[in-house]
């Protein structure tokens, strides 16, 4: 049973932690539901015969997704059972990516530390094109429990 | 900020110090809702929604936060928007793009949050035109919620062609 296994806490964590790989395919139909959901007016985002649908950045989590549960559960423990809210967000995009194409990624822990008195975990995703990296996604989380102040921030 | 700066259509419209017009966003749970069912989709085999704070309710409710907080994705999708409603058509989606931001405080269900952004630099290497915009949304009260900025390649010719440039 999953709550016999260790916690996924900052000690647990370890720098260089990593998922097996995944391989998702960049669709058209992610794309739209993206502008749906954003009400992103963008004309690029809208499907016209004979021109390609744009890729946004934050696509980047879905063709190369974070998948840090499935890490966790690679490593032999249990996701934290508090929320690890985002500090950070990057993403390069390193070519021209295209609808239907297929990128394999791979996350991993990329670091860990520690800035007044607060944990973090560094994520990292590498999103490759046969074996050219294609873009990178770096996310940072506050992997501690938080703080009675941290309710009225 | 500078004054909102006219939409341009090409990169050679762009000048450093241009403001991009201002966008308010009233933060409300349908939003947060559509755009969690985009990222994390309601399938059985998905297990990113149940424990997530931005979506699962009571479990937000029942954590230190209090309550449910906005998904940082979204945040930054919603300055990625800002940037393409002023940038010149195809820019941003077509590749070669860089987007760094940080969450200094968190945003939630009712906030009213104000999107601004400058051109700080353009650039042409490479065959490729790129700008550079500093990117900044605040709440009510003021705070900064996401800062960073976001760097574009823009195409040429004002239109995303198969090239993606």
């Amino acid at each position: 049973m999953s709550e016999h296994l260790p916690v996924y806490d900052w000690e647990y964590a370890t720098a260089g932690d990593e998922a097996s790989p995944v391989t998702v395919e960049i669709t058209a139909d992610k794309i739209l539901k993206y502008a749906a959901a954003l009400r992103d007016a963008n004309p690029a985002l809208k499907a016209m015969p004979g021109r390609p649908l744009g890729v946004p950045p934050i696509m980047v989590r879905v063709y190369a997704p974070l998948r840090r549960r499935e890490l966790v559960a690679e490593k032999g423990a249990r996701y934290p059972d508090h929320p690890t809210p985002a500090v950070h967000w990057r993403c390069q995009v390193l070519d021209e990516l295209h609808v239907g194409e297929r990128l394999t990624s791979v996350t991993r822990v990329s670091d860990k530390y520690v800035r007044n008195g607060r944990h973090f975990l560094a994520w990292q995703v590498e999103a490759r094109r046969g074996a050219d990296v294609v873009a990178r996604f770096e996310y940072v989380n506050l992997w501690d429990r938080g703080r009675p102040e941290d309710r009225n921030r | 900020m500078s004054t909102a700066a006219a939409s341009p259509a090409r990169f050679e419209d762009i000048r450093v110090g241009d403001g991009l017009p201002r966008q308010t966003w009233t933060v409300a749970k349908e939003d947060i809702e559509a755009f969690g069912d985009f990222l994390y989709p309601a399938t059985a085999q998905n297990p990113e929604r149940r424990g997530n704070p931005h979506i699962d309710e009571e479990y937000a409710r029942q954590s230190i936060y209090g309550g449910l907080f906005v998904d940082g994705n979204q945040t930054v999708a919603l300055l990625c928007r800002m940037a393409t409603d002023w940038l010149p058509p195809g820019s941003l989606v077509c590749g070669f793009s860089e987007v760094d931001v940080k969450f200094p405080n968190p945003v939630r269900v009712a906030d009213v949050i104000a999107f601004s952004g400058e051109v700080s630099a353009k650039t042409t290497e490479g065959g490729r035109d790129r700008v550079r915009l500093e990117v900044l949304a605040q709440n009510q009260a003021g705070k900064a919620v996401a800062v960073g900025a976001i760097s574009a390649c823009v195409p040429r010719g004002g239109e995303m062609n198969n090239q993606g440039v």
